[in-house]
């Protein structure tokens, strides 16, 4: 049933909104652009007979758009279409934010249409995913429907918004979903389990594999039987789901020509990433929901991971964890030389370069809300771009510690130069510069010249 | 590394199947509307297929009156749907049913199918009568429904206008649920490009619990496109995925053998 233009729909906090234009039909209904209390927004209206269990699933909708929106990235539902009879049914709907222009699908970015602007591009789009999640499931809800369709990201600054959050609902409600093929965890799939905080994250695992491998963590020689039916998919996705890379079981091995995409970024990615997915896609932990990580150590790993991509003079990133040596694969040289920054809250020193971000989370324990914000970030000086900086972005005065002890307040926005030696407190945590251990016999280095900027 | 060497995740093939029936009975307005519909279904299957990550969609437009004859002209009758340009048919000549399904037999074999090397999804077929066939139907369509392909396939029929054979529809596809039947030729226009996409995304769309999902809501559905109509639209079994679907517990994978 779709609503012409000019039509108007009751809603139940504000005032009328007037129906603009059909944005695009989905399985469950319709999203219009509306206008709202004077601003335009988005709503979407229910097929009739679509939900399950409409009462619950319009009070439960009540009750999110009352709790209100986890974090910023949710387009959260704003307020009800009250229902309203048609000729083929009772339907109601909700109001949201339109989506800005710019941001894509990430079913988009899977299917190869819209890219990247680079690998750290995506690990940033990954981010802000789990940070978002981690709040959502903090306060006790989870998603239910997780997969490619709830994501709009844009690909230049991987800035994150999640749609469709019309089934979350608190841990132990559900609203009728089961999820989309191919994201639902194991165990839904083999009728044993309802969508819950444990399903979510692995539906999670998966779209974190997507986002940085584009290949689907259990398609692999399997899933190219001559017909996908649905015992095969009840297989692939529920009773014998095989890692591609399982290192045991090579059944559902990659397949050369086909699966490129993992051969291409499977040996650059650091041996942190290796072991977690092979980690989250072992039998083991595909077979037990309890054992899944959580949002907080998929968080701790990407920001790793985020730290170490560095761009190399020739235009490829370069994953330049202590583990390696420090040169590109493409152009064969070594990356110019860069200091380390040496975290309070984790185990590793992360490339002092240009672009570099650190986040609350790096520097010690943090609320689940502020873990992933950005506390310092390395710029080059504007003056001397040979010289790169630490900029406190943190929102409150930083200390830092010059080599010499002296203590200098750094307000919020102002920077100090990296130079080894140097500590940046913040709070409880503190960044401290250190020249790289190779510093003395790396002669065959330039300094200064490698960077992460990334735009 | 570089993110740019990277491609789209790899997908499968889809492939989708069209028998229209382009007999003389479809003369005028209705050919009219059955190309009009065709063109923007394409049109829209094409928009999917750019933008799916699971399937890369194919099509088969065959046409059949006196004589049967694929319109789409890649090998065996596939073409990728981007590429394909729907070119209006006329109507002219009889019904010739059994020999349109005898041609989609042969095409549904694994030499046709296989030449995916990412495999396939579960094929669509579409059919579209409006009369009654004039030829031998049923030893063809015995055959048909031992072919794998045909057996797993997602398949609807457009019964259009008074004088179709809704029963000789339903065996085709498998029930008369599955035979939409309308007489509305603007209905049949909008429900022709809605099925086809409701059935090319069956198993890409996110799945309610399968009890709570009747054929009742879709029938709701199906009605709830259209508008206009009410009654005359029987239930669209299958479009949607087969309650079966996790349910099935280990399967051999030798079943895959007998996809030819």
């Amino acid at each position: 049933m779709e609503f012409k233009p000019g039509s108007r729909a009751e809603t139940l906090y504000g005032a009328e909104a007037e129906i603009e234009k059909l944005l695009g039909a989905g399985g469950q209904g319709y999203v219009y652009k509306v206008r709202y209390n004077g601003r335009p927004k988005a709503m979407k209206i229910y097929k009739p007979g679509a939900i399950a269990n409409p009462k619950a699933f319009y009070s439960n909708l009540k009750s999110n758009i009352q709790r209100g929106s986890p974090s910023a990235e949710f387009l959260w539902p704003q307020d009800l279409v009250v229902p309203v009879s048609t000729p083929v049914g009772e339907t109601f709907g909700y109001i949201m934010e339109l989506r800005p222009e710019g941001f894509e699908e990430l079913s988009a970015f899977l299917a190869g249409c819209v890219r990247f602007a680079s690998m750290r591009t995506a690990v940033d789009a990954a981010l802000q995913i789990v940070a978002a999640f981690r709040v959502l499931h903090n306060k006790g809800c989870s998603y239910q429907d997780l997969n490619d369709g709830n994501f709009f990201i844009d690909p230049r600054s991987g800035r994150v918004l999640i749609c469709d959050n019309d089934n979350v609902a608190p841990t132990g409600t559900n609203t009728g979903v089961l999820g989309k093929p191919r994201y639902m965890a194991p165990e839904i799939v083999r009728g044993e389990a309802r969508p819950s905080t444990a399903t979510d994250r692995f539906s999670l695992a998966v779209i974190i594999f997507l986002t940085l491998c584009l290949t689907h963590p259990l398609e692999g020689s399997r899933y190219l039987v001559p017909c996908l039916t649905p015992s095969v998919e009840a297989k692939l996705y529920g009773y014998e789901p095989i890692f591609l890379l399982d290192p045991e079981d090579k059944r559902n091995a990659p397949v050369r020509g086909i699966h490129k995409n993992i051969g291409l970024v499977w040996p650059e990615l650091p041996s942190y990433m290796k072991d977690a997915f092979l980690r989250e896609f072992s039998r083991e932990v595909l077979f037990n929901p309890n054992l899944r990580s959580t949002e907080a150590e998929w968080q701790k790993l990407l920001m790793r991971m985020r730290a170490d991509i560095v761009r190399c003079p020739c235009g490829d990133e370069v994953l330049a964890s202590s583990e390696t040596d420090y040169t590109c694969r493409r152009c064969g040289r070594k990356l110019p030389y860069f200091d380390l920054l040496r975290l309070s809250g984790c185990g590793y020193d992360m490339p002092a370069c240009n672009g570099g971000a650190v986040f609350r989370l790096q520097l010690g324990t943090a609320d689940v809300d502020e873990a992933g914000r950005a506390v310092l970030y390395i710029r080059r000086n504007p003056k001397n771009p040979q010289q790169v900086a630490v900029q406190n972005v943190s929102g409150e005065t930083a200390e830092c510690v010059t080599p010499s002890g002296r203590l200098v307040p750094v307000e919020n926005g102002r920077a100090a130069p990296v130079k080894p030696g140097i500590k940046i407190r913040i709070g409880d945590g503190t960044a401290e510069v250190i020249a790289r251990p190779d510093a003395e016999n790396g002669n065959d280095t330039e300094k200064g010249g490698a960077e992460n900027e990334h735009q | 590394m570089n993110i740019n060497d990277m491609e789209g995740v790899p997908k499968k093939e889809l492939h989708i199947f069209y028998l229209l029936d382009t007999s003389g009975s479809m003369t005028g307005a209705p050919i009219g509307a059955l190309n009009d519909s065709m063109r923007d279904t394409v049109r829209e299957l094409a928009d999917l297929s750019r933008s799916s990550n699971d399937a890369s969609f194919k099509i088969a437009v065959m046409e059949y009156n006196s004589t049967v004859r694929w319109v789409t002209m890649g090998n065996n009758g596939l073409e990728d749907i981007e590429d394909f340009i729907w070119t209006d048919l006329d109507a002219g000549g009889v019904t010739s049913l059994g020999a349109a399904l005898r041609e989609l037999n042969s095409q549904l074999s694994r030499n046709a199918m296989q030449k995916s090397a990412t495999g396939n999804k579960r094929p669509v077929v579409v059919l579209m009568s409006d009369g009654f066939p004039n030829d031998d139907w049923a030893d063809a369509l015995d055959e048909l429904w031992k072919n794998r392909w045909y057996q797993q396939a997602i398949k609807v029929a457009f019964a259009l206008g008074d004088n179709a054979d809704v029963g000789v529809l339903g065996k085709v596809v498998g029930g008369s649920e599955a035979v939409l039947r309308t007489s509305n030729l603007s209905v049949f226009r909008k429900l022709m490009r809605v099925v086809s996409v409701s059935a090319s995304l069956a198993s890409s769309v996110s799945r309610l619990e399968d009890a709570e999902r009747t054929g009742a809501d879709i029938v709701s559905e199906a009605l709830g496109a259209t508008q206009s109509v009410g009654g005359v639209i029987n239930d669209i079994q299958d479009v949607f995925g087969e309650d079966s679907l996790y349910g099935v517990g280990d399967i051999d994978f030798d079943d895959q053998k007998d996809f030819n």
